[in-house]
């Protein structure tokens, strides 16, 4: 046996999918060397060799893995390029050997990302087309345990706008992002009041960080914030959507965080799984947060771990700035106390049980506008959540302005039986109307998923 | 006339090959506390009748390096680190003393700290004090920069002289992985003395005996280096048992391109390596020894306790073997009964005291239900498990290697073997039984009993490079080279090609000048990435490999080995 190597206090499995040959275009910030120079550091620093630390190969997810999460416009095929599947298949692997036992923790360090990615999919927003945590969490609620409580910690310098589109109905999943204020910063949302909807009040939960947050501001709202809501929602599954954008050094946000900073973060957090985000800073600072989650997961010492330029006052917060913070931890506790008696503002109540929001979605990376009706409903048999309708109209802003339209039914994986029936007729209907391109069933408690194409 | 010998822990075998043929061959038993002894009686024998003037080269594989780590046998050493940031290097601790040093390079090879003048001057009071004259230097990322460890060097060679064995890391190991550089160059650092004088002496005895062949030493990963290199690359010779067996395999198997199962069966362990394509495959870091992982490139090689001298034992009823040597067999004089008397009582081997043998088991089986040929079936087929289990774990390790490219998962090709091929002593006897139950076709090959040295005889030299440029800030770098090399204008992929090649074939002419075919220096590995900095390129980074893959020599020409006829023992 090896014996001259440190011994890690955890096992911890890494997924490690670099992409080098795959980019959205030459020059894009999401491209082939993103994880070049990670790779060299754990190379170098003999992370693999580490005793307890096993490196394994991603697998493809398939396309049910993908229709299981997501509503694609025009069909899987076209938005999941295998570089997706590889990438999502790489959550995938990670939370099998997790939840095998093979490992007692496991991160993802795969590209594309995927927190950009709403449920229904018309294009590429924010470097994302496919959530590769959600399919990761359905993955295993369909394999494992189908009342799997998960958190999501999600730690990009964006607000993780597609996780939490993906699970906003759902009280099983508690969906935390935080993130820059998305007054200064891409996606442009993330506010405290967004809480989830109707079914699911208070699981989905955003703080929104002033620009120039360092360690100190951030480590405040785990400690103050965010451990005391784990240890009461009690969750099976804690994981981390590991953004490394809120570096002090990335090109594309205003935030403070060090390498320290995430390291502390995943120690306090201590996260089954963790799953790659955005971090742009590819030479200064992905080689540095990397090894630092790395390192924290697997229980090892980090603190000899330091950006070249970094000094401690980086990690000291001004006073100004962690008032702030300390009103919106405040908001948002009061939000997560009063969670049973909040009323949401964003759905209008149309009668039976039903509720209904429109909204518009921005696909930046596609240029595609997308128009949205979401009805769903809440349910009042227990352990039954609901079910929901989707119409969606895209439209590509090119100068032919192709409209597709489409719409879908989800039938959630715990349902009743009659809201099961209702969503099919529903299907059916939409069917038959002929009015849209395309129909969609994501039916989650049979598997089946179901495309009707317009002739 | 092309001499291999194999220094082996029992044995030290020789071959003597004329026009492709193995025209004679050699076995005395290894003397431990003196090789080149073993070495010189095994040489005789293969001369006797033959014009030691007309041999061309030998080649060595040893054990020495090897057992030298084993029984750490080694001079008080000193180790200075320079880890900067990071993982912290606590547990990075070697030999007698160890320094760490404050100075830091980041990965794209960038000085971000110098060394600390004050630092610097106690470390050199303290190397002073300390008697130590046998030092290992290693930063992190030296292999992207060595000016600290460069530095380092020249201000002990002007104000220490008398330390005289100082490595490097950016030289001895020049691959990222800083805990396997230190590894490897402590090692190479702790070896030196004792591979120098054993080098030396070797020189000099075959030069006294009127040879004037060019001498070569085999390396872990099957190819050749010049005994001179080897002063300097000591480490580089760890393992080159396992490798020349391998080489041998090689050799032996002719023109099989199927994908091979290799197993050698000693007394005490089995070892198990592959060949696919005709071409070995590698551990892909470096291979370990003794608990120190290192960056020493070696040919794919598990050992599973289990050979011919396995102990029988009988638990709960049950017979099977214990991974124990007791050896030798009752039916050759022993007193416990082994798998080799199971293959005498199952009647695959004829040699040895079957009566013996039977007694021995009679006196096994007293409390089971099993008759005598019953029980020695079960403990072959316990071997046979043995094997199954530890080829499966091996081939899913394989198959789970992991690929960062697109490309390379989707034409990921899966291992699977197609033939099983076995050497050693129990051979003949185990192969059916074993390739039937492996599925395999099994090929026994000729000269089983002489393979490593054959193995050894025949390998050609094996170079690698690695070549490093980054466009930005204008350089590139060769591994192992002092320097770097100032980039002017335009440097493509085609560019750091050509420059790689040209390097190649300058250091295959170096290395003894043997007439290696520039089709066999392959690319191994290109990658080129643009530097974008906000958002416009800056430059590339260009990574590039290239190799002299391990093979046969083909100076050798057409090797004859599938001839009859007797060789004398």
């Amino acid at each position: 046996m090896k014996s001259n190597v440190p011994v890690a206090k955890n096992r911890l499995g890494l997924i490690f999918f670099p992409a080098y040959d795959w980019a959205i275009t030459p020059d894009h910030p999401e491209r082939e060397e993103r994880l070049l120079y990670t790779h060299d550091q754990i190379i170098e620093e003999g992370l693999l060799d580490v005793e307890g630390i096993y490196e394994f190969k991603p697998e493809l997810a398939t396309e049910k893995d993908v229709a299981r999460v997501h509503i694609c416009v025009p069909n899987v095929k076209t938005l999941a390029t295998t570089s997706h599947l590889i990438s999502a298949g790489g959550a995938i692997t990670a939370a099998k050997k997790y939840i095998e036992g093979v490992v007692d923790k496991a991160f993802a360090l795969v590209r594309p990302p995927g927190h950009h990615a709403f449920r229904v999919v018309h294009g590429n927003r924010g470097f994302c087309n496919i959530n590769n945590e959600a399919i990761m969490v359905e993955w295993l609620r369909t394999n494992y345990n189908p009342e799997l409580k998960v958190v999501f910690i999600d730690t990009d310098a964006h607000h993780a706008d597609g996780t939490q589109d993906i699970y906003y109905h759902d009280p099983n999943v508690l969906h935390i992002s935080i993130h820059q204020d998305g007054r200064t910063l891409y996606p442009g949302t993330g506010f405290t009041w967004e809480l989830g909807g109707p079914g699911a009040m208070a699981k989905t939960l955003n703080i929104p960080l002033p620009p120039g947050t360092t360690d100190e501001g951030y480590l405040y709202v785990i400690d103050e914030l965010i451990l005391p809501i784990l240890e009461e929602f009690k969750p099976d599954l804690i994981i981390n959507s590991a953004g490394q954008d809120n570096h002090y050094s990335d090109p594309l946000t205003n935030m403070g965080i060090t390498a320290q900073g995430y390291a502390e973060l995943n120690h306090r957090l201590n996260p089954h799984l963790a799953v790659l985000q955005g971090g742009y800073s590819i030479e200064d600072a992905l080689p540095y947060t990397n090894l630092g989650i790395l390192l924290a997961m697997a229980g090892l010492d980090y603190s000899n771990l330091k950006e070249p330029d970094y000094h401690p006052s980086r990690s000291r917060q001004d006073s100004r700035t962690m008032d702030q913070i300390k009103q919106i931890v405040e908001q948002v506790r009061y939000y997560w106390e009063n969670r049973d008696r909040l009323i949401s503002d964003e759905f209008e109540t149309i009668g039976n049980g039903y509720y209904q929001r429109e909204r518009e979605i921005f696909y930046d990376t596609d240029y595609i506008s997308e128009k949205q009706k979401e009805t769903v409903k809440v349910c009042n048999t227990p352990d039954c959540h609901g079910h929901i309708f989707i119409k969606s109209i895209g439209t590509h802003l090119g100068i032919y302005k192709k409209r597709v339209s489409i719409a879908a039914v989800i039938i959630p994986r715990l349902v009743c039986k009659e809201c099961q029936q209702i969503a099919r007729e529903k299907y059916e209907e939409y069917c038959q109307k002929g009015q849209y391109h395309y129909v969609y069933l994501q039916n989650q408690v049979n598997e089946e998923y179901l495309r009707w194409v317009r002739e | 006339m092309i001499i291999g010998i194999d220094v082996g822990g029992t044995h030290t075998d020789g071959v003597l090959i004329k026009n492709g043929q193995v025209t004679k061959t050699g076995k005395v038993v290894t003397r431990r506390d003196d090789l080149k002894e073993s070495i010189l009686e095994v040489l005789d024998e293969l001369l006797v009748g033959q014009d030691e003037k007309k041999i061309e080269r030998i080649v060595f594989s040893t054990t020495l390096t090897t057992n030298l780590i084993a029984q750490r046998k080694y001079p008080p050493t000193g180790l200075v680190l320079i880890p900067g940031p990071g993982m912290k290097p606590d547990w990075l601790k070697l030999g007698t003393i160890n320094w760490l040093l404050k100075g830091s390079i980041d990965h794209r090879g960038r000085k971000v700290m110098d060394l600390e003048q004050n630092e610097l001057k106690s470390f050199l009071e303290e190397l002073a004090t300390s008697g130590i004259v046998d030092l290992a230097i290693v930063g992190k990322f030296s292999t992207r920069n060595p000016s600290l460890e460069e530095k380092l060097e020249s201000f002990i060679r002007e104000h220490l002289p008398e330390v005289d064995n100082v490595q490097l890391g950016s030289r001895v190991a020049p691959v990222l992985n800083f805990p396997r550089r230190v590894h490897t160059t402590w090692l190479n650092t702790a070896v030196y003395r004792e591979n120098t004088i054993f080098l030396k002496e070797v020189q000099d005895a075959v030069h006294k005996r009127g040879i004037n062949a060019q001498l070569y030493l085999l390396k872990a990963d099957g190819g050749t280096m010049l005994l001179q290199e080897g002063i300097n690359f000591g480490v580089e010779t760890i393992k080159s048992g396992p490798a020349a067996s391998i080489m041998g395999f090689l050799a032996l198997s002719g023109t099989e391109k199927r994908t091979s199962l290799l197993l050698d069966v000693g007394g005490t362990t089995t070892d198990i390596a592959l060949i696919t394509g005709g071409v070995p495959l590698f551990e892909p870091e470096g291979v370990e020894i003794e608990g120190y992982l290192t960056s020493v490139r070696g040919l794919l090689n598990r050992s599973i306790p289990y050979g011919g001298d396995s102990r029988i034992i009988v638990d709960n009823g049950q017979i099977g073997l214990a991974p124990e040597r007791v050896g030798p067999a009752v039916a050759f004089g022993g007193s416990v009964p082994t798998l080799t008397d199971a293959l005498v009582v199952a009647g695959l081997v004829e040699k040895g005291d079957q009566k013996q043998a039977r007694l021995a088991f009679a006196k096994l089986v007293e409390h089971i239900e099993d008759s005598l040929e019953e029980a020695a079936q079960k403990i072959i087929d316990h071997f046979y498990l043995k094997v199954k289990e530890a080829v499966e774990e091996l081939l899913i390790e394989l198959n789970n290697r992991p690929v960062y490219t697109i490309h390379e998962l989707l034409t990921d090709t899966r291992l699977e073997p197609e033939v099983v091929m076995m050497i050693g002593g129990p051979a003949k006897a185990l192969l059916p039984g074993l390739a039937d139950k492996l599925g395999l076709a099994p090929i026994l090959p000729d000269y089983y009993h002489v393979a490593n040295a054959l193995g050894a005889a025949v390998a050609r030299p094996t170079l690698r490079q690695t070549l490093y440029a980054d466009t930005a800030q204008k350089f590139y770098r060769l591994s192992g080279i002092m320097g770097k090399q100032q980039i002017t204008g335009r440097f493509t992929l085609k560019d750091a090609r050509q420059i790689l090649l040209e390097h190649m074939k300058s250091m295959v002419k170096q290395n003894g000048g043997l007439n290696i075919d520039d089709k066999l220096i392959e690319i191994t590995h290109e990658e080129s990435f643009n530097l974008v900095r906000g958002f416009s390129t800056q430059g590339q980074i260009l990574r590039l490999k290239a190799q002299v893959k391990p093979g046969i020599d083909p100076a050798l020409g057409e090797l004859k080995f599938l001839m009859k006829g007797e060789i004398k023992q």
